[in-house]
């Protein structure tokens, strides 16, 4: 078996959730939870000083997948030739012990019913053997992804298995490699709390908020998409997490 | 219903390529495989390097130079095909049978469709006159865009665009040619760029513009190239959008409806620190116009110097930063400055129209390698434009001109305005200047309205005004995918629109964009769109319809002669046909043989042409340049032009027109500054007095998962991949009481809607986002201001005002307006 892989460069993805689509409609996947590819964007900060992140989530068919492990069914398989992590359909009970168990959320159901069979990215299988790229990687407008074997995308990408907010990788060695995004570069002088005594005063007319902190005190809860959650407690959740509002 | 394994590649499969087709800028390739009549999946371009995640790069793309790559859809493509055989589909000719704005429709044939129209067209140009027929949203830019106006002998031309035109006026004052200009005459578009233009830049300004979300093929890819490239790029926007994030070193918010000041701000620097580009100025700017205008800048007449210091409490950008960015823009030549055409879309939006354009000159940037004009941001024509194979329709000659009568936006306005008219309750002069109509012409008298192509109702500035002149006129005739689509909704007769990405031959012999298309960024490549699959139910082509309509008025000989007596059954295989031989003709060609075109039947196997821009990429007006002529011969002086005679004569000069430059179609009411400046107050701009009631400015930018309200309803998008919510600031949130997902109520004293906040750092405090293309949902509940119902989705065209004047130039096509928010309830 040639263990085969994604590369995600974060500096390049925008969010767009292209892949995200083409994946549902190449898979004839109904509109909903059933995501084999998640799509997260969230914010860090407080205005101006903000950043944008984006996470892009599909199953990355781990070499220790817990979620094979966990599985009651014996479901859950690597398959042999390019190291997918796959469901084997007829055997799944719909326990959900593979979503309990995978730290990525991979597994997806198509609703809350109890029963529901797990269904996942299947690293497009049926294209590999045909010698094609997963559809996803060769959709990206952006040109963000790539697949290939491991070993080679880490001789070209280097080695980062970890990304910022994602689980350690330690736990299930998922097979990506990662390009994080990057810093800023500041190219003209920026005070930001000086732009903020700017902005709150509207001149003669009322001011527009009356101190700083009404900008940059964040309490929990009060903003959209400010954290990454990629376990949910249920379809909706799913949904609602894995939305933007670029809409 | 799903597969894991999904393509039967032994099968039946049909694989053919087609582009969205439905007013993207980008038009990219999609390929799509047919299985038994019906399509099973999109795929991403093929048509070059098929099967490679990253065209042979793993770091800049050098291929990216001569943009020999992929054009990849973005969502919109892939979730597009999904609508075909979606069951809330209109599929057959409706009559409405409720009231206009109920939504209540029945089924009826072709014939009595056809017929009803055909009589209806005499009738009201019988009562009416000439100038009661009116087709958008095309009859802009001198133009009138119903199909059969040249024969018929009726219909209205209108001037300006919702597109370039708070821009195209201000580029006949500045430059003496306009945007109208270029689209006449494709292959020698003067201001545009090619794509590779940016690669020889020393600094990227995006002014406004969020490429990711409108252009998010080949410019967006571009810019990353260059970015990766290590370009400088800045980004001036008031909301920290994905291009920013990933396409921008730098984010400097600012408030919308001030960057005016900034850009004032700047030349500001320039002059006191000795910065601009002399000789080039010397050579190319009047002189007196630019004293005028350094004296309103440097305040020598009204005693405000107007430093960083003065623009800092307008713009929110701290003095620091403007003279930073200053000092950095004058030194970094070429800057390749993308203003966004938004920000024309405002009312004094030919301020900062013309401001980006001073810019470019006092640095010399208007017409040099790496450099842009600042006008027509995107549009990149690229070396195709007007190259394309088209098909001759031999369409008879005119006997008819439709005159321009109006701004293409004002006509819900002359709707409403005629009964006043008609009273005596006003003189037919101040019913002309109010729609931009001149002072002599006869005034118009919109009685039959045909609403063709994308969501006019939606789309334009104040829907109530636009609703309510729907109601009034005489008839209406609208083409839509949805009977819920807000035009459909006041259609007397509804006709089903084809998807001509997909199905059926809308071959463009009449409004309808040809088959051989490209993207309005590029221009190195174009794609034919083949037939995929059938329409279902009775959907026809838009020119089957026109031509049909055509026969009844007898008209047909004139408007499709080739067609005039092809069967029904016949009509896609002879437009094929038609384009077959216009394909061969360009094939032909002395200019295009060179390229080696392949063979109709060959590129019928991969039909997107392309090919390699290679040598020096067009810059703004490079062929004027290397033709040793002069570009700005339009103007008075035959140079860049800060300041205009014309405009000084004040309102006078706007009522009878007679502007020397450019094509000079901007008439009517209005009084604009005649040079570039910060106008405070003034409507639904930051500083208006109306703040006191609605404080906050609502923008409403491109949508991602839209074209326009294109999609808008389509769930494979709508629900899984977007929330259309209202963009609050942290602050103003607070303030309110809300958090996100909050329901809130958004109003002004012009419309009315209810829908989730999104609560969030990433927009400049004291202004909301709603963006554009939302459809009009109305709820149940009616008010006086939302006869019709509350809005239940987010339309921010209920918000915006189409009232300018007598403070600005009538032509504006606002997409800003401000309004209050309050909170209804608890998010779930
Ligand atoms: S298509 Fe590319 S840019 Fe868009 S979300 Fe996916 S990885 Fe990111
Ligand atoms: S990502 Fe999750 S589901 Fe996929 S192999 Fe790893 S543990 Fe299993
Ligand atoms: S590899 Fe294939 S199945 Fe997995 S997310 Fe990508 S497109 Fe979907």
């Amino acid at each position: 078996m040639t263990q085969h892989g994604f590369f995600f460069d974060q500096s390049r993805c925008t969010g767009c959730q292209t892949c995200s689509v083409a994946c549902k409609n190449y898979y004839a996947l109904p509109p909903g939870p059933l995501k084999y590819l998640r799509i997260y964007q969230y914010e860090k900060g407080s205005f101006p000083d903000v950043r944008l992140h984006t996470q892009w989530i599909p199953c990355y068919h781990c070499e220790k997948p817990v979620c094979a492990d966990a599985c009651p069914s014996e479901a859950i398989y690597k398959e042999p030739a390019y190291g997918a992590v796959l469901i084997n359909r007829e055997k799944c009970d719909g326990c959900r012990l593979c979503y309990d168990a995978c730290p990525y959320g991979a597994p997806v159901f198509e609703s809350d019913e109890l029963g529901v069979r797990a269904r996942k990215c299947t690293l497009c299988i049926d294209r590999l053997l045909v010698g094609e790229k997963p559809i996803c990687v060769i959709a990206c407008p952006l040109r963000a992804l790539d697949f290939g074997p491991l070993d080679d995308l880490a001789k070209v990408y280097g080695k980062e298995r970890d990304l910022e907010d994602l689980p350690d990788s330690q736990a299930t060695s998922p097979c990506i490699v990662f390009k994080a995004r990057r810093e800023k570069r500041r190219l003209v002088p920026y005070d930001s709390e000086k732009a903020l005594g700017l902005f709150m005063k509207r001149d003669p007319l009322p001011t527009i908020f009356t101190s700083l902190s009404d900008v940059t005190e964040i309490s929990e809860g009060l903003v959209g998409r400010n954290n990454l959650r990629i376990k949910h407690r249920s379809a909706k959740d799913l949904l609602r997490c894995t939305r933007n509002d670029e809409g | 219903m799903s597969r894991d394994v999904p393509q039967d590649r032994q099968g039946n499969d049909v694989v053919r390529y087609t582009s969205c087709g439905f007013h993207c800028f980008d038009q990219c390739v999609l390929k799509v495989r047919v299985r038994d009549g019906r399509v099973v999946s999109v795929e991403p371009d093929d048509t070059i390097h098929p099967g490679t995640a990253r065209e042979g790069e793993h770091g800049p793309d050098e291929l990216s130079s001569t943009s020999m790559v992929q054009y990849r859809p973005c969502p919109k493509g892939y979730a597009m095909a999904h609508a075909l055989d979606d069951p809330r589909r209109v599929i057959y000719p409706m009559k409405r049978v409720g009231n206009r704005g109920e939504g209540k429709f029945e089924r009826i044939s072709w014939d009595e469709a056809l017929d009803t129209i055909a009589a209806k067209l005499v009738e009201v140009k019988e009562q009416y006159g000439p100038h009661s027929i009116l087709h958008q949203p095309y009859s802009y830019m001198g133009w009138c865009s119903f199909p059969l106006s040249r024969w018929f002998g009726a219909g209205v031309a209108a001037w300006g665009a919702h597109s370039a035109n708070g821009f195209q006026e201000p580029q006949n004052w500045v430059y003496g040619r306009d945007i109208a200009d270029g689209m006449i005459s494709l292959g020698h578009y003067a201001f545009t760029q090619d794509e590779t233009n940016i690669f020889n830049a020393k600094l990227i300004v995006l002014w406004g513009f969020n490429p990711v979300s409108l252009m998010s093929s080949r410019v967006s890819h571009n810019l990353l190239q260059a970015k990766e490239r290590g370009i400088p790029i800045i980004c001036i926007e008031p909301r920290y959008t994905p291009s920013v994030e990933v396409l921008a070193d730098q984010w400097i918010p600012i408030r919308p409806t001030t960057d005016v000041a900034m850009m004032i701000a700047m030349a500001n620097v320039w002059f006191k620190e000795d910065l601009c580009d002399k000789d080039f100025v010397e050579e190319w700017v009047e002189p007196e116009g630019l004293e005028k205008w350094k004296a309103y800048v440097l305040g020598t007449e009204d005693g405000v110097d107007k430093t960083p210091q003065w623009a800092e409490t307008l713009c929110g950008v701290p003095a620091e930063t403007i003279e930073g960015f200053a000092r950095l823009y004058a030194k970094s030549k070429p800057v390749n400055l993308n203003v966004s055409l938004s920000m024309g879309r405002q009312f004094f939006g030919e301020n900062p129209a013309r401001a980006s354009m001073y810019l470019q000159a006092l640095t010399g940037n208007t017409f040099i390698p790496g450099g842009t004009a600042a006008v027509e941001t995107g549009l990149w024509w690229g070396r195709l434009g007007g190259s394309l194979p088209r098909v001759d329709w031999q369409q008879q000659r005119r006997t008819y001109r439709a005159p321009v009568l109006m701004a293409m936006y004002k006509w819900p306005k002359a709707v409403d305005l005629r009964e006043k008219l008609d009273r005596g309750e006003i003189s037919e002069e101040e019913f002309n200047s109010s729609i931009g109509n001149k002072a002599e012409n006869p005034a118009p008298n919109i009685q039959l309205v045909i609403l063709e192509s994308n969501d006019h109702v939606n789309n334009l500035p104040n829907m109530n005004q636009t609703i309510r002149a729907m109601k009034k006129v005489a008839f209406t005739l609208v083409f839509a995918q949805y009977a819920d689509a807000p035009a459909a909704r006041y259609a007397d007769i509804l006709l089903p629109q084809i998807y001509s990405a997909y199905e059926g031959r809308n071959g463009g012999c009449g409004l309808h964009w040809p088959l051989f298309t490209t993207t309005l960024n590029l221009g190195s490549h174009f794609v034919y769109r083949q037939k995929c699959v059938d329409p279902p139910g009775e959907v026809k082509p838009n020119d089957w319809v026109w031509t049909q309509i055509a026969k009844r008025l007898g008209l047909v000989e004139m408007y499709n002669p080739r067609m005039a007596h092809t069967a029904d059954e016949d009509w896609d295989e002879t437009v094929e046909a038609l384009y077959k031989e216009a394909y061969e003709q360009w094939a032909g060609r002395k200019d295009i043989a060179p390229l080696d075109p392949p063979g109709w039947e060959t590129f019928q196997k991969r039909p997107v042409f392309r090919f390699p821009m290679e040598g020096e990429p067009y810059y703004p007006l490079k062929h004027h340049v290397e033709a040793g002529e002069n570009p700005f011969e339009g103007t008075t002086s035959g140079k860049i032009e800060f300041y205009s005679k014309a405009l000084a004569k004040g309102p006078e000069y706007l009522k009878h027109n007679e502007v020397p430059p450019g094509t000079g179609r901007c008439y009517g009411g209005g009084n604009l500054p005649p040079m570039a400046q910060m106008t405070r107050g003034g409507r639904d701009t930051f500083f208006s007095e109306d703040t006191k009631k609605y404080p906050l400015l609502m923008s409403s930018p491109h949508s991602y998962y839209r074209v326009h309200s294109w999609l808008d309803n389509n769930i494979w998008l709508r629900t899984d991949c977007y929330r259309h919510a209202v963009w609050m600031n942290v602050a103003d949130a607070k303030s309110r009481g809300v958090k996100d997902n909050d329901r809130v109520r958004v109003y002004s004293d012009i419309g009315e809607m209810v829908g989730p906040a999104y609560v969030t750092s990433r927009i400049v405090p004291g202004t909301v986002v709603i963006h554009h293309g939302g459809w009009y949902v109305p709820k149940k509940e009616k008010t006086e201001l939302m006869p019709d119902g509350i809005d239940n989705r987010g339309a921010p065209n209920l918000f915006t005002h189409g009232e300018e004047l007598p403070d600005t130039v009538v032509g504006t096509f606002p997409c800003k307006g401000l309004v209050q928010v309050e909170k209804l309830g608890d998010g779930e």
